[in-house]
């Protein structure tokens, strides 16, 4: 503490060890507002919001620089939803001293919120609202009002207790009480409250006694009691009643366990359970998946390993005879054993040799080749011989069919005999089929050109 | 007995955010200490005027003595 003249520290002394001011009374003066003070910090501890305004207040009173106290004040003010109020204390303690005030941190905190700056002014403007409609009788619409008001802001002391006031004035003593009750449990000692809620007790009993009826569901009374110097009240519960009541109040705690485990919990539950099937589903789907596509991997391998070696055994059932078709080579012994049991036998011996096809003589070992050459040569000037005489037969019998198959195969043996084609080009004229008669004409007549058969054939030939 | 329209008087319209700096001038910032300065500046104020009336009576006795033992020849 400081002397108010010279400024200097102030000892025990009741006068300045510096300049000689009586300070007694000043101390006694700073005394006094701490005194305040502490005691509205006690009342705030224990939510008597009113008393510690009172205290607080009476705080500024003796010393309007006491920072705390000041600060404290603008907090209860905003605790009981009036911000305003809460502002203005904390600007001015600001204002006071500028230094180390922690005002500055809750005044930035509201401002950096607009949008809650903006609900403190809406609710304040519905409230102002709500006064003039009760001035204008529309308690209605008043109610309406401060429940919206009550909505945003859930302190405001006045606005509960208004609108306790205006369910009193309206006979809604019920409502009355829980809005009054709320009040309380804001701001536990304030007496305006409190006797608001005696009168709405007082109605109460009087109208029960009227009508003999039980008016409202809740608690009568409030109970207080003294805690060092407060007095703490509180509404008064009645005991629920034991017996029927307990039995019926289980069962009904049953039923509603039962359907919450029924309707959400068991869903849940189950739905959980999907879920880890359907993974289970999919994973073992994935790996019969896999599987079949390795088995079906495995069985084309056999498959083609399979044909392989059916191939390599047919293979080898050919080279060894055993699968019973004949080889070339098979062809060709036999028209060699046939020209060694008799080489006249010209037709056998060709019938075994065109069985062999002419690719597979070209790549084929020398021996085959050369055996297969020397067998055709004779065998074939000799059955060209014989096929030519079995066709003259033919002619002689004036069967032209077989004369022209039996020219065809000698003509195939020997393509350098003239006649064998001039006679069937005949055979062919007297079967009656010119157009092919004269085809081979022409063949004569190209192929063995300056010749008889030529110039015969050009007689012959009928399209000229 | 409570009366709705005389209960109704006791509630005012909130200030709003508008009227901070209104009522942040408006406000009784006198204080005890305040008035104790008051008093204590007005005892200092008036010690000092008589102490300077004291002073001049003193000064005009002082004076009327002198007069007396000097007579004028």
């Amino acid at each position: 503490m400081k002397c108010y003249q010279c400024g200097n520290n102030l000892s025990e002394e009741n006068f300045c060890t510096a300049c000689g001011a009586d300070v007694g009374v000043y101390k006694k003066i700073m005394a006094m507002s701490n005194y305040y003070y502490n005691d509205g910090l006690a009342k705030a501890n224990v939510r008597d919001l009113s008393g510690a305004v009172l205290s607080l207040r009476c705080s500024l009173k003796y010393n309007k620089k006491n920072k705390e106290a000041r600060n404290l004040l603008g907090l209860v003010y905003f605790e009981m939803g009036e911000v305003v109020l809460a502002l203005s204390e904390w600007i001015i303690s600001k204002n006071l001293d500028p230094v180390k005030n922690i005002a500055d941190e809750y005044i930035g905190a509201i401002h950096s919120n607009p949008t809650r700056l903006d609900n403190i002014d809406q609710t304040i403007k519905k409230y102002n609202q709500a006064l003039q409609y009760c001035y204008q009788g529309s308690k209605d619409l008043a109610i309406i009002q401060l429940k919206k008001v009550l909505s945003i802001n859930r302190n405001l002391i006045s606005g509960y207790q208004l609108l306790g006031l205006l369910y009193i004035n309206t006979g809604d003593y019920d409502n009355a009480k829980r809005t009054l009750f709320k009040a309380l449990s804001v701001d536990a000692g304030n007496t305006t409250t409190l006797g608001y809620i005696k009168e709405v007790n007082r109605l109460i009993r009087e109208k029960e006694e009227k009508t003999g009826k039980r008016v409202s569901s809740l608690p009568m009374d409030t109970i207080s009691y003294q805690n060092g110097n407060e007095v703490i009240i509180q509404p008064v519960y009645e005991k629920e009643k034991k017996g029927f009541s307990s039995v019926v109040n289980i069962a009904i705690g049953l039923v509603v366990g039962v359907a919450i485990s029924w309707f959400l919990i068991l869903p849940a539950r189950i739905s959980g359970q999907n879920q880890l099937s359907d993974e289970k589903f999919k994973e073992v789907s994935e790996q019969l998946a896999a599987e079949q596509a390795s088995r079906q991997e495995i069985e084309k391998a056999l498959s083609d390993k399979q044909n392989q070696m059916d191939e390599l055994q047919r293979q080898y059932d050919d080279m060894t005879g055993a699968s019973g078709r004949r080889t070339e080579l098979d062809y060709l012994m036999d028209a060699a054993t046939a020209y060694v049991k008799d080489p006249t036998d010209s037709l056998t011996i060709m019938e075994e040799m065109d069985h062999i096809s002419e690719e597979y003589v070209e790549t084929s070992k020398d021996s085959f080749r050369n055996l297969y050459d020397a067998l055709k040569t004779d065998a074939a000037t000799l059955a060209s011989d014989e096929y030519i005489e079995n066709a003259k037969a033919a002619v002689k019998a004036n069967d032209y069919k077989t004369a022209i198959e039996e020219y065809t195969k000698a003509w195939l043996l020997d393509k350098t005999n003239s006649d064998v084609l001039m006679n069937l080009a005949h055979c062919y004229r007297q079967d009656g089929d010119t157009k092919k008669a004269d085809e081979l004409y022409r063949q004569v007549i190209d192929t063995f050109p300056d010749t008889q058969n030529a110039a015969d054939a050009a007689d012959y030939m009928t399209e000229e | 007995m409570i009366n709705f329209e005389e209960e109704l008087k006791k509630f005012h319209p909130s200030i709003e955010l508008e009227g901070v700096e209104e009522s942040v001038r408006n406000h009784d910032m006198s204080d005890m200490a305040d008035i104790f300065l008051a008093m204590m500046k007005e005892k200092a104020d008036a010690a000092t005027a008589a102490r300077a009336e004291g002073q001049a009576q003193a000064q005009a006795q002082m004076e009327q003595m002198m007069m007396m033992s000097n007579p004028i020849m």
